[in-house]
């Protein structure tokens, strides 16, 4: 397999897209168009193929089985064979935070992660953290706080910020925005976000 | 591509080979590996084996090369026998690429040139032996002014190892080869790019880096700094050592990092130190031969004055410093 875009043949993160976006037509139409699905979720007893591994892990609360290519980045297989879209496909470098998802509860931005390194993980996205549809009080914080405008990096800043509360920062301004390094936000809410996180820390006391 | 889960360190060991990769955290492999700059066939993945600890020994600290750089930083251990560790692990990356990123591998890192880790150019002599360089040809901006030879002006990645250099660490090494352990001064295991840009650490075939020792002194004064415009994309930094006898420098290390093709020590810089009396004027006639050995280019003509900086900035902390650590 190669990578090299001068080939001139889809990279393999363009036949993931290609792939996901296949498995989403055959959901309307009977037959199975074009290429299969690099990783699937098979309800029973899934068997991988040459080349693949079997993942068994908890999304959300969720105990799965999970067929995956082993060069998936843990980003393809929760958007694309999970159909989690709220992990977000952003830089891809692991600086922009738009993909931070829980694993074993700490923050990791999942386009980096390979899927293949989170066997018998527990994997956390925003859908996780209100699993009863109640909101939790980062969420309700950040609503209160306007913490979202046009919504793309929000559920990774929601995700961090859950972790943040739980991690080992300072209660001081500068402590927040050390620990948001690696969380931009382009609309410019990052102030907002910060107060969302004081303000559920200062509850908590 | 094959993925091994490996559960001994000898089992690791036993599926090295060409083109196979150890993995650690895996962010930046894998990062490397989507860009087609890296093509392994095999990755070993680390994550099971017993590397993971972190010990207070008799005058040393250990720790296993799949810790976690968070753990470390979290570390009461770090923080009471080498607070300086302690400092530059929190600017490394970001807290939750600090989660996932390992000791071994941040020390690993392959070099963040543009141009090497672009598989869309074709000259790049790290990536495709004898292609040439095209930072070099074109004149890019990017580039280190210590160590650099004709075919490779990339600069290394690590800043653990910029820590650990002005630490005085060795890193432990395991074989395949009957299962050999060695050790080797930290600085040790980067070698200059040279004729063989590709090889950027002293590691044979299939070795194995297994853990960092980092001796305990209650003489040694230590200082950092650093200038960077991205959490990921350092610019330049310094960490120094001063052991200090009756306010005399008795030994000095200057280990500068962005700015050199591996963690480079400013041995002149270290000279113009030892032996006289700490002041802020030893400061300035040591920052006087930082350049020493430097070979900016036109288009790099910002980077000594970053150097000079950072070192400036290190040595002043550490002069500073007056709470020394103790055993």
């Amino acid at each position: 397999m190669t990578d090299r875009p001068e080939d001139g043949e889809l990279s393999r993160r363009q036949f993931l897209v290609a792939s996901a976006v296949s498995a989403a037509l055959a959901k309307t139409a009977s037959a199975q168009p074009g290429l299969p699905p690099s990783a699937a979720l098979s309800p029973a007893r899934p068997i991988p193929r040459e080349g693949e591994l079997l993942l068994h892990w908890t999304v959300n609360g969720q105990p799965q089985q999970v067929v995956i290519d082993p060069q998936a980045s843990l980003m393809e297989v929760l958007r694309e064979s999970l159909g989690l879209t709220s992990v977000r496909r952003g830089c891809e470098d692991g600086s922009c935070g738009s993909c931070t998802v829980l694993v074993d509860g700490k923050r990791i931005p999942s386009c980096l992660l390979w899927a293949a390194l989170c066997q018998g993980k527990a994997i956390t996205t925003v859908e996780g953290l209100s699993p009863d549809g109640e909101l939790s009080p980062i969420q309700a914080a950040f609503i209160r706080h306007k913490a979202s405008d046009c919504g793309f990096c929000t559920p990774g800043q929601v995700v961090a910020a859950h972790a943040i509360l739980s991690e080992p920062w300072g209660s001081d301004e500068d402590s927040i925005q050390q620990s948001l390094c690696g969380q931009q936000c382009a609309c410019g809410r990052r102030p907002q976000i910060a107060a969302a996180i004081a303000a559920v820390r200062s509850q908590r006391g | 591509m094959e993925w091994i889960a490996a559960k001994t360190v000898a089992e690791a060991l036993a599926h090295a080979g060409p083109g196979a990769r150890y993995v650690g955290g895996g962010l930046s492999l894998s990062l490397l590996s989507e860009r087609g700059v890296e093509r392994p066939q095999r990755l070993i993945d680390l994550s099971a084996l017993p590397l993971r600890s972190i010990e207070g020994r008799q005058g040393e600290l250990r720790i296993g090369a799949m810790v976690r750089l968070a753990a470390l930083g979290q570390e009461p251990l770090v923080q009471t026998i080498a607070p300086l560790l302690r400092q530059v692990v929190a600017q490394i990356a970001t807290p939750a690429i600090r989660n996932q990123a390992t000791v071994g591998g941040e020390l690993l890192e392959r070099p963040r040139c543009p141009l090497f880790r672009d598989a869309t150019n074709p000259r790049c002599a790290k990536r495709l032996p004898g292609s040439g360089c095209a930072v070099l040809e074109e004149a890019h901006a990017a580039g280190a002014i210590f160590g650099t030879s004709a075919a490779c002006i990339a600069a290394s990645a690590s800043e653990l190892a910029v820590a650990l250099g002005a630490l005085s660490a060795q890193v432990t090494l395991l074989s395949p080869e009957g299962l050999a352990e060695r050790s080797l001064p930290i600085l040790d295991l980067y070698v200059e790019p040279g004729q063989t840009p590709e090889r950027e650490q002293a590691l044979t075939p299939g070795e194995l880096l297994t853990s960092v020792t980092v001796p305990v002194s209650s003489q040694r004064r230590f200082g950092y700094a650093r200038i960077a415009d991205s959490p990921l994309l350092p610019l330049a930094s310094a960490a120094v050592m001063m052991e200090l006898r009756d306010q005399q420098v008795v030994e000095a290390r200057v280990i500068l990092g962005g700015l050199a093709t591996r963690p480079w020590r400013a041995r002149a810089c270290e000279q113009a130190l030892r032996g006289h009396r700490v002041s802020d004027a030893l400061v300035e006639l040591a920052v006087a031969r930082v350049l020493d050995g430097a070979k900016p280019r036109p288009d790099s003509r910002h980077l000594p004055a970053l150097a000079t900086q950072v070192v400036r900035a290190a040595l002043r902390h550490a002069v500073e410093e007056h709470a020394t650590v103790r055993r």
